[in-house]
């Protein structure tokens, strides 16, 4: 996705046609959790800043692995949030909630692996058929 | 001689008559006089007398006019700017879902695509 997306932006976003959400999967313990909490951290101050986060984090995915607290606190502030409301918010149990509650749900719409996406209630297992799938939902 | 005294005094009112005729002639004189008169006055008088006027209609009438119209249009602009306005501000392109996810793009978009992933 990370390769397909700025073209997806571009293309269907961007014009108005497209509403992209982005669903957690925490597939890998602890620094998934992590990383996820840093997206919704940065989120609660500005949408615009999670999304230009959320392609940082997918490039930086080998250190992630890895990353201490200081690591996703110098991410979030590279892209503008302020370092105390998000060190209030990543220290917080809320935030680790709401992302655990989401792939919650997301194991109960039968997503076991990732990536897998949704295109207007067709499930794909990889980007395989999603830009093929996308344009057949477009007008 | 009563008929010579009769000539005589036919001559004479004959003559009176001819007499009469010279009122006229200073009636005339005098009606030249009084035109004469008049028209300086009258020739000076309306050009101010004209001039006067039309300045205060000029000065008179555009203000009002003026005014009129930028009364009139000042309320129909200030209704028809929150009009407009609404019609594109729903379009948010960052939010929530119900659930909590972010998302981006319009929430009406025709197509709808959940991306499951993990950072990692």
């Amino acid at each position: 996705m990370l390769t397909l997306q700025p073209e997806i932006v571009q293309q269907y976003v961007e014009t108005g046609q497209m509403q992209l959400i982005f669903w957690p999967v925490l597939n890998h313990g602890n620094p998934s959790v992590a990383a996820t909490v840093t997206f919704e951290c940065v989120g609660q101050q500005s949408f615009e800043n999670a999304w230009a986060l959320h392609p940082i984090l997918f490039q930086n995915v080998n250190r992630l692995y890895s990353a201490t607290r200081d690591d996703f606190i110098n991410y979030a502030v590279q892209v503008g949030a302020d370092q105390a409301t998000f060190e209030s918010c990543y220290d917080s149990a809320e935030a680790v909630e709401l992302v655990m509650q989401l792939d919650q749900i997301r194991r109960e719409r039968g997503i076991r692996g990732q990536p897998y996406f949704d295109v207007n209630g067709t499930v794909l297992a990889g980007t395989g058929q999603l830009l093929d799938t996308i344009a057949a939902n477009a007008k | 001689m009563k008929q010579l005294s009769l000539v005589m005094t036919l001559l004479y009112l004959l003559g009176c008559g001819g007499a009469a005729e010279e009122p006229i002639a200073v009636s005339q004189a005098t009606a030249t006089q009084i035109i004469a008169t008049d028209l300086p006055p009258t020739a000076t008088a309306p050009p101010p007398a004209t001039s006067i006027p039309t300045a205060e209609i000029v000065v008179a009438d555009p203000p009002p006019t003026e005014t009129l119209i930028v009364v009139t249009n000042e309320p129909t602009e200030v209704v028809m700017a929150p009009t407009l306005v609404p019609t594109e501000q729903p379009v948010a392109m960052f939010g929530r879902t119900p659930e909590g996810a972010l998302y981006m793009g319009r929430a009406d978009a025709e197509i709808t695509l959940i991306d499951y992933s993990d950072f990692l």
